[in-house]
């Protein structure tokens, strides 16, 4: 069973036309990183994986099934925004995703904030931008999600969190059972932790496949084949 | 084992190599445990599915072996690192001859300038002093990332 | 059933603060109310004034019960919020329905807090009481058997009033939000359509309503020194009961499947 199907998928908004005809097999357990330039359409392929959005046209499927309410408690949805309660403490917010998910692990949850160095008593509101970076991951690691959906992670945030949000990601992957799709611009700090990319440009795929096999066929980086295609 | 990533180089490729080297200049013994597939792809910020690559690749080349639920071990074979080290050396002595002919250098010209680089080059830092750097590395390959010291036990 | 109370929880979490400021002023005014009232009702036709005043906090329900459920969901919009809320595993007519809950709540505490003040108000004024108790309408009514059902079915029927209104200005803002950029034109639109169509279709549901059983308030009337027992049908109560219920649908189905945030 494929963790991401989607077949000919369009979404149009009012003006724009974000993505146009995304054909897309994500096998699950694996990283893939999903890059491309800002307004390539990332975002709204994410959404749409989480049920935050509907496609135009097109067929999507998430762990074989239609998304549904019911696939919103299988993945999990990292979006760019600070999207937090914010008079909660990272204590709270934990205790809240654990009432609305059923695979948290509040343990392990409250374990990952001491690893990230955040006070679980401290009001949200108070924290700083990486702090609520950091406070995003550890909600959506201390879950056992089978789909992770990371919208730019590291847009925006100091360079010790970006460290810590990528180490966090390596080890905390469950790997063989998790899909953990990031999508990103800046390729150069995270293409280490891709096994699988997809490049996406003006909505549609310019290229995607194995990232080491990519490295080896064209002896350039990702980044730097991300400047080339994108 | 300390790598510095070249990006432009299949990574799985890069974390056999250093551990070959490791072997190769005696920092990895025979019967060493390597780092956890975990750990060293926290500390490299890497895929752990690539770091199980790389050590299955190992695995098959002879040069380590896993022990179910105690972790990777390099082979406890007296000849291993021997054999290790001339593949290493074969494969940075055949790089080092291609990117010469390459630059359309005759054998005699390469073995000259290898002579007249060998007065130039002060070998203060001893031979162990390009641990776990890949060959490629130096290149413009844009930044590389530190890898964090990596223990052997 | 268990993520609905959470949501619910975190929406009370949410509003509480005002709903205590509410509570205090409404309090804090009825009591200045009581202690004004005696000198108030010496004053030339100044026996009701107090008891006048002391229905304003009415007036303030009222106006939050038309504006509570658009800022409820602006609210979220505003903070960006709802890309969180709507990634659970929860309908969007779930959403919906968990804050109107605690907006029904905060309400229809306000307003018992605003009755018993007026309650209070006019016990602490002198004359009104008998003014009261020597209507002999008001007596008849209240001493009436059916004082109690029909108590209850105001009750209901103010608090189905309260919960129209509110998903009314839920459905406005979730339509407003399908067009970015004049999504508050659009909502205050499609606030006053709805308002317009209830009124323009109101008598036609009505008529049709009255077909079914609706439950009857009792009232007395004395006209020509006769206490007259009269009896009025709640004909609104199962149309108003359909349209917020299609409007919470309608409203949680385009929730759950589009999200502008």
């Amino acid at each position: 069973m494929l963790a991401i199907e989607m077949a000919n998928v369009h979404k149009r908004y009012y003006r724009s036309h974000a993505l146009r005809g995304v054909n897309l097999q994500m096998e699950p357990g694996k990283i893939v990183g999903l890059l491309g330039p800002n307004g390539a359409g990332k975002s709204t392929l994410l959404k749409i994986c989480a049920g935050l959005a509907h496609p135009t046209t097109g067929r999507v499927h998430v762990l074989g099934r239609d998304v549904s309410t019911a696939t919103k408690g299988l993945t999990a949805f990292v979006p760019e925004n600070d999207t937090f309660y914010s008079w909660m403490t990272p204590r709270q917010a934990v205790a809240f995703e654990n009432s609305m998910f059923s695979d948290m692990d509040v343990s392990d949850a409250m374990d990952l904030l001491r690893e990230l160095r955040l006070d679980p008593d401290n009001k949200i509101s108070s924290l700083s931008k990486g702090q609520r970076g950091r406070l995003k991951l550890v909600l959506a690691m201390s879950r056992r999600a089978r789909v992770v959906l990371m919208d730019e992670p590291l847009a925006g945030i100091d360079p010790p969190s970006r460290a810590a949000i990528l180490e966090t990601i390596a080890s905390r992957y469950r790997a063989g059972e998790q899909t953990i799709i990031i999508s990103t611009h800046e390729v150069l700090e995270s293409e280490k932790l891709f096994e699988d990319v997809v490049f996406l440009s003006d909505g549609q795929i310019v290229l995607s496949g194995n990232a080491d096999e990519l490295r080896a066929n064209r002896s350039k980086s990702l980044n730097e084949i991300f400047a080339e295609v994108c | 084992m300390q790598i510095n990533f070249d990006e432009s180089i299949p990574i799985y490729v890069q974390i056999m190599q250093g551990v070959m080297w490791d072997v190769a200049v005696g920092t990895l013994a025979p019967g060493d445990k390597l780092l956890s597939v975990r750990d060293l792809a926290r500390d490299a910020r890497t895929n752990p599915n690539t770091v199980q690559r790389a050590y299955m690749e190992l695995e098959r080349m002879g040069i380590v072996e896993t022990q179910r639920g105690q972790g990777t071990f390099i082979k406890a074979s007296p000849r291993l690192a021997k054999e290790v080290r001339s593949e290493v050396t074969a494969t940075a002595v055949r790089s080092f001859i291609n990117e010469m002919r390459r630059l359309r250098y005759s054998n005699e010209e390469i073995v000259g300038l290898v002579s007249q680089g060998l007065d130039e080059v002060p070998a203060a830092d001893g031979p162990s002093a390009a641990n776990g750097q890949t060959v490629a590395d130096g290149l413009a390959s844009g930044q590389s990332t530190e890898g964090t010291n990596g223990g052997v036990h | 059933m268990k993520r609905w109370w959470s949501m619910v929880g975190k929406e009370w979490r949410g509003t509480w603060t005002l709903l205590a400021v509410a509570t205090a002023a409404t309090v804090a005014f009825d009591i200045w109310l009581g202690i004004k009232t005696a000198t108030w009702s010496l004053m030339h036709m100044g026996e009701g004034l107090a008891v006048g005043l002391s229905f304003i906090p009415f007036a303030g329900v009222g106006i939050a019960t038309v504006v509570a459920g658009y800022f409820a969901m602006r609210g979220e919009w505003q903070s960006h919020t709802s890309m969180r809320t709507l990634s659970y595993p929860l309908s969007g007519t779930a959403v919906l329905t968990s804050k109107l809950a605690v907006i029904l709540f905060n309400l229809v505490l306000v307003t018992l807090v605003a009755a018993a003040g007026v309650w209070f108000v006019a016990s602490r004024t002198p004359g009104f009481r008998m003014m009261m108790t020597s209507d002999p309408t008001f007596m008849a009514w209240v001493r009436s058997r059916e004082f109690l059902t029909s108590g209850i079915w105001v009750t209901i029927s103010g608090i189905l009033g309260i919960a129209f209104m509110v998903a009314v200005g839920m459905f406005s803002f979730v339509i407003g939000t399908l067009v970015p950029r004049i999504s508050g034109l659009i909502a205050v639109a499609v606030h006053v359509l709805v308002w317009y169509l209830c009124f323009a279709f109101g008598p036609h549901a009505m008529y049709v309503a009255s077909f079914l059983p609706n439950p009857v308030i009792v009232g007395f009337d004395n006209a020509l020194d006769l206490v007259r027992r009269i009896e009025v049908p709640l004909l609104p109560l199962w149309p108003t009961l359909a349209v917020t219920a299609v409007l919470l649908l309608v409203a949680g189905r385009i929730l759950g499947s589009e999200v502008d945030a």
